[in-house]
């Protein structure tokens, strides 16, 4: 009994530098994408290929930790026109810059299960500060994440020629999270 | 030269709107085929749809006038001699091309008015070309399936021009070379035609 607590405790300790419990994402339960406003009406699309390593515990949010990385390509919305027009050289340019990736810098709790992720958001080459509030629903293994970040879309790069302007895609664009995970 | 289409030849007017209209569907024929098949990451790609859109709307405005002009301006007969069915050939397929030059970039406009990217139209860079407002104006859901039906009549139509095309320029090759007659001469300018049909 002593030896196991001993393995046990060495184990905690070995563990511990990593960091807060790891979570695996459940991609079938699990949606990542972002509405805009086209032509006067709401566009939503998701991204069906991502990847996200998460360090997460609320009692610990000093050492949690979220990395996320989007492969563009993979955007699809209820029109190949939208996507095809989206992943061209006016819009994402996926032959160049074929991913997107979000890298938490911290978290902040609001109270509740309220939290605000702060990270860097690297889109179309460019990099910027993005803080993304989210509510948090941990039920035994398992944890639900809701959040959405609302970007400029411009502050990126995204959108040339045509699409510079602020019709007939809106600069604003909501990202939007839908995440299940367990541990 | 005349303006005005007599009983042996083409007028300049219906001339110079066979030849402009020509030359700009088999321009937009080639592009409409080479665009189409340029993968999305292509920078030509965009360029060369807002072209395609421009020369499209010309050969509209073109082929409406040139209905006109035909209307109110007969066109010279057939020559004798030709048989019922090449008679019937002939005409069929000239009532085809004139349909196909108004229906093809009338499908291409509807597909544009239809479309969720919701692009403007800025003909040849001069001014926005509106969108037909009906169908600009139905949600979303609705504009896209319209897209597939127009886009769908648009290729089918636009392929059908290629055959018709084809048979009209075989027409041509057949009166100037094998019957030997005038019919190709009248459509050319500067060229003599002796035959009063």
């Amino acid at each position: 009994m002593k030896t196991v607590c001993a393995v046990a405790a060495a184990l905690f300790l070995f563990m511990a530098p990593a960091g807060a419990a790891s979570w695996n994402v459940d991609h079938a339960k699990s949606r990542l994408g972002f509405a805009v406003q086209w032509s006067g009406e709401t566009f939503a699309a998701t991204f069906k290929s991502w990847q996200a390593n998460i360090s997460f515990d609320p009692a610990d949010l000093a050492h949690s930790h979220a990395v996320v990385t989007i492969d563009l390509a993979s955007e699809t919305s209820d029109s190949a026109d939208n996507d095809d027009g989206l992943k061209g050289p006016e819009g994402f340019s996926i032959g160049q810059f074929p991913s997107a990736k979000f890298e938490t810098t911290g978290f902040t709790a609001k109270g509740g299960n309220a939290y605000v992720a702060a990270g860097r958001l690297t889109l179309h080459g460019v990099t910027r500060p993005v803080t993304l509030p989210f509510t948090l629903t941990i039920n035994g293994a398992t944890a639900h994440m809701i959040g959405k970040a609302v970007v400029l879309r411009t502050d990126f790069g995204l959108g040339q020629g045509e699409w510079a302007g602020p019709t007939p895609v809106a600069h604003e664009v909501s990202i939007t999270v839908d995440l299940t995970a367990t541990h | 030269m005349a303006l005005r289409n007599s009983l042996l030849r083409y007028g300049s007017v219906a001339m110079m709107l066979h030849w402009l209209i020509a030359a700009l569907v088999l321009a937009n024929l080639a592009l409409g085929l080479y665009m189409a098949d340029l993968p999305r990451s292509d920078p030509m790609r965009f360029m060369s749809f807002q072209f395609h859109k421009s020369v499209g709307l010309t050969v509209l405005v073109l082929s409406l006038l040139r209905l006109a002009w035909r209307l109110i301006n007969p066109i010279p007969p057939l020559p004798r001699g030709m048989n019922l069915l090449l008679r019937f050939g002939s005409r069929a397929t000239h009532y085809l091309l004139y349909f196909l030059i108004i229906a093809i970039p009338l499908a291409g406009w509807a597909m544009v008015s239809s479309s969720p990217l919701g692009l403007p139209t800025p003909y040849f860079g001069l001014f926005s070309w509106p969108n037909i407002a009906f169908l600009a104006e139905v949600p979303r859901a609705a504009k896209i399936q319209n897209l597939d039906m127009f886009k769908a009549t648009h290729q089918l139509l636009a392929f059908a021009s290629i055959g018709l095309i084809g048979l009209h320029v075989l027409g041509a090759l057949y009166h100037q070379f094998l019957r030997r007659d005038d019919v190709l001469r009248r459509m050319i300018p500067g060229t003599r035609v002796s035959d009063p049909v």
